[in-house]
């Protein structure tokens, strides 16, 4: 049955009306990109794209304003970890000190066997961030969408953020953090890229940085998955341990979220 | 960009082969076809504005999860809405539980929109929405659910049966007082804002 016989109220169309305006679904867009979700996989791509033909600093400060708690999260550890890796980076070739440029050099051949990602210094990296390409070995899985948000699609492989390196924490992790801090959507493992970047594998010797990140981390992980007790203890032990911690205000937002949802969702 | 740069970039990806029968369906495709009405059915659901955004991601969030298993027996929209139902009842009873602040009340039961706001019909279109939004905000969730799907998205007793979960003689009865309560709090609405002016 359908409704077409009954009165049609000015009402009602108005409610039909009713629909977001461009600036709005552009915010959306936006949101929904940083979580990894939808039209992440499209515009990282397109988006990465332009960056990498016109320039880099102003199309990755808006996505990074426009991030989620947990992708800053993500990529506030990418940045630190080139400080981990650089023992483990090649500075053979030599790369244009074009500061806050992102190339994506991979050539056809190389991108049959993985990709190449060559990240430049950030724009206003926190930590001395080098100049050399990271390889990136091994052969690139296939790219759900939420993993793709960053980096992404096919042959090419570009970084929209200063993040992958040898020790994870690179964008894909980003991208899942993201997710699975709202709704434990990637319960999987999440393949070879995923593996490496968990964050509980960093080296005891880890900055700070590193440490906080891994307790929230597993804090919200925890909580996504209803596991309030856990999380509320982790939650508890970033406060002890890092009372004036640089994730201070995400341990708060932790506890507003075990405060308001007891579902933890 | 537009739309269809996006939906052909994203085509390669699709559905596991192990399902040949179910179609193949875009997560990008979806989310540039659906956000905008997704997005209104989370409004006229009674979503607050502020957390409209939140709701619409979680939507498509579930719709990531749960796309490769979309086995295509249901329409795609119904699915949504479905997907849709389920994440704006979590965010009321979510509401529920939380103090309202005076902002929020004030989201609940929009004011009408000041005077000399744009051109006169736009005006008049505005108090109109306003008029219906607290007129929907006056009923119950049962019916209000009902009335949504049905009014404002337009879709047929049997798929709104199906999203809400509910007899097919229950959806008749529901809109039906729905309608009556909908059209009673409109009539009110209006003359009480006349008499005001």
């Amino acid at each position: 049955m359908n409704w077409d016989d009954d009165e049609d109220s000015v009402f009602e169309q108005a409610l039909r009306a009713d629909l977001p305006t461009a600036s709005q679904q552009d915010r959306m867009r936006k949101r929904i990109l940083a979580a990894g979700v939808a039209a992440g996989t499209a515009l990282g791509s397109t988006s990465v794209t332009a960056a990498a033909q016109t320039g880099f600093g102003a199309s990755v400060l808006s996505k990074l304003s426009a991030l989620s708690w947990p992708a800053k999260l993500g990529l506030t550890a990418a940045l630190a970890a080139p400080v981990l890796s650089l023992p483990l980076l090649q500075s053979s070739q030599s790369s244009g000190a074009n500061v806050g440029q992102v190339r994506a050099v991979a050539s056809p051949a190389v991108a049959k066997a993985g990709s190449q990602v060559t990240v430049l210094a950030p724009p206003n990296p926190p930590v001395a961030s080098p100049a050399a390409p990271l390889p990136v070995t091994g052969s690139e899985p296939p790219l759900t969408a939420a993993r793709s948000a960053v980096v992404t699609t096919g042959n090419r492989s570009t970084a929209a953020a200063p993040s992958p390196s040898p020790v994870g924490m690179g964008s894909a992790r980003v991208a899942q953090t993201a997710v699975a801090a709202f709704d434990s959507v990637a319960p999987e493992a999440g393949g070879e890229r995923a593996r490496p970047a968990t964050i509980s594998s960093a080296p005891a010797t880890s900055s700070t940085l590193a440490a906080e990140t891994q307790l929230l981390d597993r804090a919200f992980s925890a909580l996504a998955a209803g596991d309030r007790t856990t999380a509320a203890m982790l939650v508890a032990e970033h406060a002890r341990r890092f009372p004036n911690g640089l994730l201070r205000q995400e341990r708060e937002r932790a506890r507003v979220r075990l405060a308001q949802d007891p579902k933890g969702e | 960009m537009n739309a269809g740069a996006l939906g052909r970039r994203a085509m390669p990806r699709q559905l596991p082969s192990a399902e040949p029968q179910a179609p193949v369906v875009d997560l990008t495709a979806v989310y540039e076809a659906h956000c905008r009405y997704v997005w209104r059915c989370l409004r006229s659901l009674g979503v607050r504005d502020s957390l409209l955004e939140d709701a619409l991601q979680d939507v498509f969030i579930v719709v990531q999860r749960r796309l490769p298993s979309f086995d295509g027996r249901a329409e795609l929209r119904t699915w949504l809405y479905a997907i849709a139902l389920r994440v704006a009842r979590k965010y009321k009873d979510r509401a529920r539980r939380e103090p309202t602040s005076l902002e929020e009340a004030r989201e609940r039961e929009p004011e009408l929109p000041a005077a000399a706001e744009g051109s006169a019909d736009s005006a008049v279109e505005q108090e109109r929405l306003a008029l219906a939004r607290r007129a929907l905000s006056s009923l119950d969730d049962e019916k209000r659910e009902v009335f949504v799907l049905a009014r404002v998205e337009q879709m047929s007793a049997p798929e709104i049966a199906s999203v809400v979960g509910i007899p097919l003689n229950t959806v008749y009865s529901r809109l039906r007082a729905a309608r009556l309560a909908f059209d009673a709090e409109v009539t009110r609405l209006s003359v009480s804002t006349r008499s005001r002016l």
